[in-house]
């Protein structure tokens, strides 16, 4: 008896005196997650889709419908269809159609936007409305307290609401309401430096391995490429220490954990690595040693600098602070930490034998260097220029000319690889920008990865 | 006495007592140090100097010169006429101090114009409910700024070589004269060091509080501090920060990095929002950012030199990590190379330091724009003090222009210290000072300036609506009495403090 009710059960619903209807409504219930509608990320439309073009006009026409009878005006047919009761008028409700609507998308009127182009057309109406006058609309609205203004008036109505309220903290504990100032004091913020540092002992432990391959600072600038907008610092809850760390964990997606190419060229994972854990390495290993290296840079230069400071005084002539020391991984990828520091020094000292000018005159000579050398495209890139001749130094010119020659030969590598790839992070980063709601990364968490869900790694590959 | 009769005696005590009520509770009664000071004055070096005046009591002379220079005063200015006369009546606090010991008018011996202070400080208790408070202000800004109206006049007298008229300036100013007192009194206190200066070589102020003397923690707490209560800097910061992103925003692609070059006085305070914004944009930061500083330690001019060890480039570096940009900090000699590079947009970003040039014969201001020009920048970025437009060697003129912007600052400082007294007001107050000796004119206008660019080989370039909104709501965070005026269709900004001009920015290409 058990058996066969179990079985009548658990053979579904086609044993149940069905209507269609139950059906369906047993069957979803059994096979749960209907696929939801998959949405195409706003400026890329699905290819199948309807383009329709407005004129602005009828883009901005709010009550297209009239009433024969009083002419009022209504923004939707149903609506009209239902005020028409009232006069007796026969109406109708107009039925969705069973057949396949085909998807309509839209194309801003306005010939010099980018939504101008049916390839970046918008799927939804009330979508395009708003986008055209944010962006090529008058800003009828302006917000009392801060005197930002609005052209479309849900906008305005949200930044009302949160206009003033919103309040900053920095790690150290002090609270700005206003942002300018939290950003400055938090630049400069010690709690900032702690921070930095303490990421720098956490991550040191996990081991550097030495760089790599071309392949791989190809990935490397790919990666580079992907960063997404807004890493976002400033959480406003009350952040902790573990937040931190926190989010360098789990490797971000695509994008923002990471890194720039400043970080260590000496170090970097395997190119077989999957871009996720590629990331990981990158966002702890780099971090450290990346960190370790500018620290040691700008001692080791700060030291240079001192040691060898003439009529001027110390710190400031001609140090070089620099987040990367040299321009190029490609050039410099297997170089280790002592040999950029060895470089940085005889940087440091070229300069700064070049001393003994005219402290009088203060612009006497912004001498540039002379273009002589490259042999790429650009021929203006760098000049020489002496406004009293003479009294230049010429030593100073050839010394520093062969460094930066050598760096200009490399940004000129660079420069190419780049364009390689340029299409593709600069893609993606718009992408993501509209993707995350083209917000000013108030949404953000730490990493700037906001409300936009992890991408696997086949989806990153699909990019390439 | 003469003085007696320019007004009723109820009302001089009045004035006293005002006088006293709001400047008490400031200041040490002032000035004593200064007026001893003037006696150690060997003025029998400045060979110039009449002696006879020198050792006599100051006491009845005194006054009635001042008097006499008043009238005169108020004599060959008699569009202030009324103001001029009405100071006494109106503001309270000044000039009432001369009448001073016209009450106690038997005692002219400075040491009992202490008792007289003192006298009165304890009379002031009881007279206090009588004092009348009615007194209307009146709107000019001339009427509140009695220092300069005694500052001017001595400087006058010293060109004339008047050394009475001289000697009973400096003892007024140095009656009145306090740091720690409202900006009238700070500006009459700084005025009258630099005067002391300009007379005798000899004289050393007791405390020269400037950037370069500054301890490092300090200094970065006061920039920090004076960026939040005052517009002056962190207005044309924030203009010349929306402009670079205004020329980033038309580039094309292929220019992928940014490089600013830096002659300003920010001491790295105009950056982080900059990079912040960077990183807020659709398409992210640049790949690489550069910055070239160009410092002039021998630089004169007020703000331009800070303290010898302060690096901010490391602190700038790391806070551009954790945005994930990649920065590079250069600090250059003024003689040194600049490079450039193809794939990167060059912007030249030159504030209140130019000004320090000479334009003279030798014109080296122009030279100057000459020399950024042939950099090709993508776009300039110039901000400068906007006088009026005369420059002359004459040195009473000279000062009165220096007093005139050093009151400016002073003032609207005040304000945003909301008037009390901190280090950090002070090491900006003592930092401004030094304009009093410097070289720079900060006297040329705008329209010299533009002058210059154009012959230079700029073209004006309009800020955008970002810029212009950005700079306006920041200035609502700030006292309001700043405005900022948009002219020349938008290619000119002019900040004003109170009316009057303070500094401009412009773009250019």
């Amino acid at each position: 008896m058990t058996g066969e009710v179990l079985k009548t059960v658990s053979s579904g619903s086609a044993a149940f005196a069905p209507s269609s209807s139950t059906l369906d409504h047993d069957e979803s219930l059994i096979n749960p997650p209907v696929v939801k509608k998959k949405r195409n990320l706003p400026g890329n439309p699905d290819p199948e889709a309807e383009v329709i073009a407005l004129s602005p006009k009828t883009l901005m026409a709010t009550n297209r419908f009239l009433c024969e009878v009083c002419g009022k005006g209504f923004q939707r047919d149903q609506n009209l269809q239902l005020h028409r009761r009232g006069h007796n008028l026969p109406w109708k409700l107009k039925q969705r159609t069973s057949k396949e609507v085909r998807k309509r998308v839209y194309v801003c009127p306005e010939n010099t936007c980018v939504h101008h182009d049916p390839a970046r057309a918008l799927g939804d109406l009330t979508g395009i409305k708003k986008h055209f006058c944010r962006k090529h609309g008058e800003k009828k609205w302006t917000c009392e307290k801060c005197a930002k203004r609005y052209a479309v008036h849900s906008d305005y109505k949200a930044h009302s609401k949160t206009c003033g309220t919103r309040e900053y903290r920095c790690d150290c504990g002090t609270i700005f309401s206003r942002r300018d100032s939290f950003i400055t004091h938090r630049a400069f913020c010690d709690a900032l430096a702690e921070e930095t540092a303490k990421i720098n002992a956490a991550s040191h432990l996990n081991g550097l391995s030495a760089a790599g391959t071309v392949g791989m600072n190809l990935n490397y600038q790919y990666l580079m490429g992907t960063l997404n907008p807004p890493l976002q610092p400033f959480v406003p809850q009350p952040p902790t220490n573990q937040n931190h760390h926190h989010h360098f964990l789990p490797p971000p997606p695509s994008s923002s954990s990471s890194l720039s190419l400043w970080m260590g060229q000496d170090i970097a994972p395997t190119s077989q690595t999957q871009p996720q854990d590629y990331e990981w390495v990158f966002a702890n290993a780099k971090a450290a040693s990346g960190c370790i290296n500018n620290n040691n840079h700008n001692d080791h230069i700060t030291q240079t600098a001192n040691a060898s400071s003439t009529t001027t005084a110390t710190l400031s002539v001609p140090s070089l602070f620099s987040s990367d020391q040299t321009q190029s991984p490609n050039a410099n990828v297997n170089m280790s930490a002592t040999a950029l520091l060895q470089k940085a020094a005889e940087i440091g000292a070229n300069s700064t034998t070049a001393t003994s000018t005219n402290p009088s005159a203060f612009l006497k000579s912004f001498p540039l260097k002379s273009s002589d050398q490259t042999t790429t495209s650009y021929d203006d890139g760098e000049k020489f220029f002496a406004l009293f001749g003479s009294n230049n130094n010429i030593g100073v010119v050839s010394n520093s000319h062969d460094q930066e020659t050598e760096n200009v030969r490399n940004d000129v590598t660079v420069a190419s690889a780049m364009d390689e790839l340029q299409n593709y992070p600069w893609k993606r980063r718009k992408v993501d920008g509209g993707g995350e709601g083209g917000g000013g990364g108030q949404t953000r968490d730490f990493l700037g990865v906001g409300v936009q869900t992890l991408c696997h790694p086949s989806s990153i590959n699909g990019w390439i | 006495m003469s003085l007696e009769e320019t007004e009723p005696p109820s009302q001089t005590l009045d004035n006293v007592l005002g006088w006293f009520d709001d400047s008490i509770s400031l200041t040490p009664l002032p000035g004593f140090t200064d007026s001893d000071l003037l006696n150690e004055f060997d003025w029998s070096q400045t060979l110039e100097w009449d002696h006879q005046t020198q050792a006599q009591d100051p006491g009845c002379d005194f006054l009635h010169s001042y008097s006499q220079d008043l009238d005169a005063y108020i004599g060959c200015e008699a569009t202030d006429l009324e103001v001029v006369t009405g100071v006494p009546v109106i503001d309270s606090d000044p000039p009432p101090v001369v009448q001073l010991p016209n009450d106690q008018s038997k005692k002219r011996n400075r040491d009992e114009l202490n008792d007289a202070h003192v006298v009165k400080r304890s009379a002031r208790s009881k007279k206090k409910a009588d004092k009348s408070t009615e007194v209307s202000r009146k709107d000019s800004n001339k009427a509140e700024r009695w220092a300069e109206q005694l500052l001017n006049p001595c400087a006058l007298a010293i060109t004339a070589r008047n050394s009475s008229r001289v000697q009973h300036y400096i003892c007024v100013l140095s009656e009145l004269a306090s740091s720690c007192g409202d900006s009238n009194h700070r500006l009459a206190s700084f005025g009258l060091c630099a005067l002391k200066k300009h007379i005798s070589t000899s004289f050393v102020p007791s405390s020269t509080l400037t950037f370069a003397s500054a301890e490092v923690k300090m200094f970065q707490k006061t920039l920090l501090k004076f960026y939040e209560v005052s517009p002056w800097f962190a207005l044309p910061n924030n203009m010349a920060n929306s402009a670079i992103l205004q020329i980033l925003s038309q580039e094309t692609r292929d220019k992928t990095d940014l490089h600013i070059l830096d002659i300003g006085v920010s001491h790295g305070m105009q950056w982080p929002t900059l990079l912040e914004a960077l990183c807020c944009r659709p398409e992210g930061p640049p790949l690489q950012v550069r910055i070239t500083v160009v410092s002039d330690l021998t630089a004169d001019i007020p703000f331009s030199v800070g303290p010898p060890s302060y690096n901010y480039a490391s602190q700038l570096i790391g806070f551009a990590r954790s945005l994930n940009i990649n920065l590079q900090i250069s600090v250059i000699d003024k003689s040194q190379l600049i490079d450039t590079s193809p794939h990167e947009t060059f912007i030249v970003c030159a504030q209140f330091r130019l000004y320090q040039l000479k334009n003279s014969i030798t014109d080296e201001r122009s030279e100057a724009l000459k020399a950024l020009r042939s950099l090709n920048p993508k776009g300039v970025v110039l901000c400068e003090y906007n006088g009026e437009g005369s420059s002359s060697v004459d040195f009473a003129a000279d000062f009165s222009r220096k007093l005139d912007y050093l009151w400016k600052f002073l003032d609207s400082t005040s304000y945003g210290f909301k008037e009390e007294n901190s280090e950090e007001r002070n090491l900006m107050e003592g930092e401004a000072t030094k304009v009093l000796m410097s070289s720079g004119d900060t006297n040329e206008g705008k329209e010299i300036w533009y002058e210059r660019m154009r012959k230079a080989g700029f073209s004006a370039e309009a800020f955008g609506e970002d810029a212009i909104d950005g700079a306006k709501s920041l200035l609502r965070k700030y006292d309001n009495n700043w405005e900022i005026k948009m002219e020349d269709e938008d290619t000119f900004a002019g900040l004003l403090w109170k009316g009057e001009e303070v500094s401009f920015c412009s773009l250019w290409k």
